[in-house]
């Protein structure tokens, strides 16, 4: 059962997005997207600064014998990424959305929420 | 579909096209193909600078190519490769499960007792090692050794799984391009080695076919490229022929 936090906003493509009050938001993939792909065994992520829009690819995710491209969930400029996942990828899989956190994003408009997902509609969308 | 041998970067073009054709008008293709000369497909994201001779490859006649999709290394040459490119519909890890199944029924209709690697099966590192070292969970296998290599990527609504069946053994050329002195890896299960005779790329496609067929309500139609694939896949080539896409990593 794919753990799903009230307290995050959600993508169709399975990011999840942490809203913080300084205008920054966290980014990863859910539980249920670490499930579906199994053992993650290397994460590609863009560098500080790089600038994306809602949609947007910001990366790939490889697990075992797929590779998943990563969108944006927001648009907004990249301020931090997470570096342990260089070596550590498997964190995505153990703790999505703690130690496997992708990347903070600084949200160009931090009102504008079009597109994301609620935890309950996000819950409806993958039948958890 | 069956489409004749072509260049690494053609090849991989045509197959990235097809994704893009299957996002667009959620048609599935299976197609059967075979390459120009030699060539090493380089995963995705594996490590490739400094530990292959791209000189030495040259002067054995060998191209390389890196794929879109995960896993290792492949040596492509006395074998079929096989592309499934459809729209994800259900869940995401059920269409890698399907498309398994679908090989292993096509490659019991030839006569081999084939079969998929367990849950159990160690998870292989991203790595130089040859792609065929291992079997990864839910891979083709037969006798215990890896006879199918495959691997997948998704991409926004559309998935495209590609794959190598063995007919003999050329794996060990990738130890032959390698800088650093590498072991031969196990020799992985062929087709030749299974039956006792190598099956040719025409009958190893008709028995992929049939095992489609035998999946679906009604008969495979046969795929006749459009004119906007095939645009796609020259602008792609480029792509796959440019260093910096082959030697990223």
């Amino acid at each position: 059962m794919a753990v799903i936090p009230d307290d995050l906003l959600y993508t169709a493509d399975h990011e999840y997005i942490q809203l913080g009050r300084d205008g920054v938001a966290q980014i990863g993939i859910t539980d249920y997207a670490q499930q579906e792909l199994g053992d993650i065994v290397y994460v590609e992520l863009p560098k500080v600064g790089a600038k994306f829009q809602a949609h947007d690819v910001f990366g790939t995710v490889e697990a075992v014998k797929a590779v998943s491209e990563l969108f944006s969930p927001i648009a907004g400029e990249v301020v931090e990424i997470n570096t342990r996942l260089d070596k550590e990828p498997a964190l995505i899989n153990s703790d999505p959305y703690g130690a496997g956190w992708m990347l903070k994003l600084r949200v160009a408009d931090p009102k504008n929420r079009e597109g994301l997902l609620t935890a309950a509609q996000y819950a409806e969308r993958v039948g958890a | 579909m069956v489409t004749p041998p072509v260049s690494a970067a053609e090849n991989m073009a045509v197959d990235h096209a097809l994704l893009r054709r299957a996002r667009k008008t959620g048609e599935s293709v299976l197609r059967v193909y075979s390459w120009r000369e030699p060539t090493v497909s380089l995963g995705r994201n594996q490590p490739a600078q400094g530990a292959y001779d791209a000189e030495r490859a040259k002067e054995l006649g060998v191209s390389i190519v890196r794929r879109p999709t995960g896993g290792r290394a492949v040596v492509h040459w006395r074998e079929v490769t096989y592309s499934v490119t459809a729209p994800i519909r259900g869940r995401l890890s059920e269409s890698y499960v399907a498309t398994n199944r679908l090989l292993v029924n096509a490659l019991q209709r030839l006569g081999v007792d084939a079969d998929l690697a367990g849950d159990q099966t160690p998870i292989p590192k991203l790595s130089t090692s040859p792609c065929f070292d291992a079997a990864a969970p839910g891979e083709v296998v037969a006798r215990g050794r890896k006879l199918v290599g495959s691997a997948q990527w998704r991409e926004d609504g559309a998935t495209m799984q590609h794959g190598s069946i063995l007919i003999d053994d050329d794996q060990p050329l990738l130890a032959a391009i390698a800088t650093q002195p590498t072991p031969l890896p196990a020799a992985p299960a062929t087709l030749h080695t299974l039956l006792g005779r190598a099956p040719g790329p025409d009958a190893i496609a008709a028995a992929l076919h049939d095992a489609l067929d035998a999946t679906l309500s009604a008969p495979a139609e046969p795929f006749t490229f459009d004119t906007e694939t095939c645009r796609e896949a020259a602008v792609l080539r480029a792509h796959y022929e440019a260093d910096a896409w082959t030697w990223r990593r």
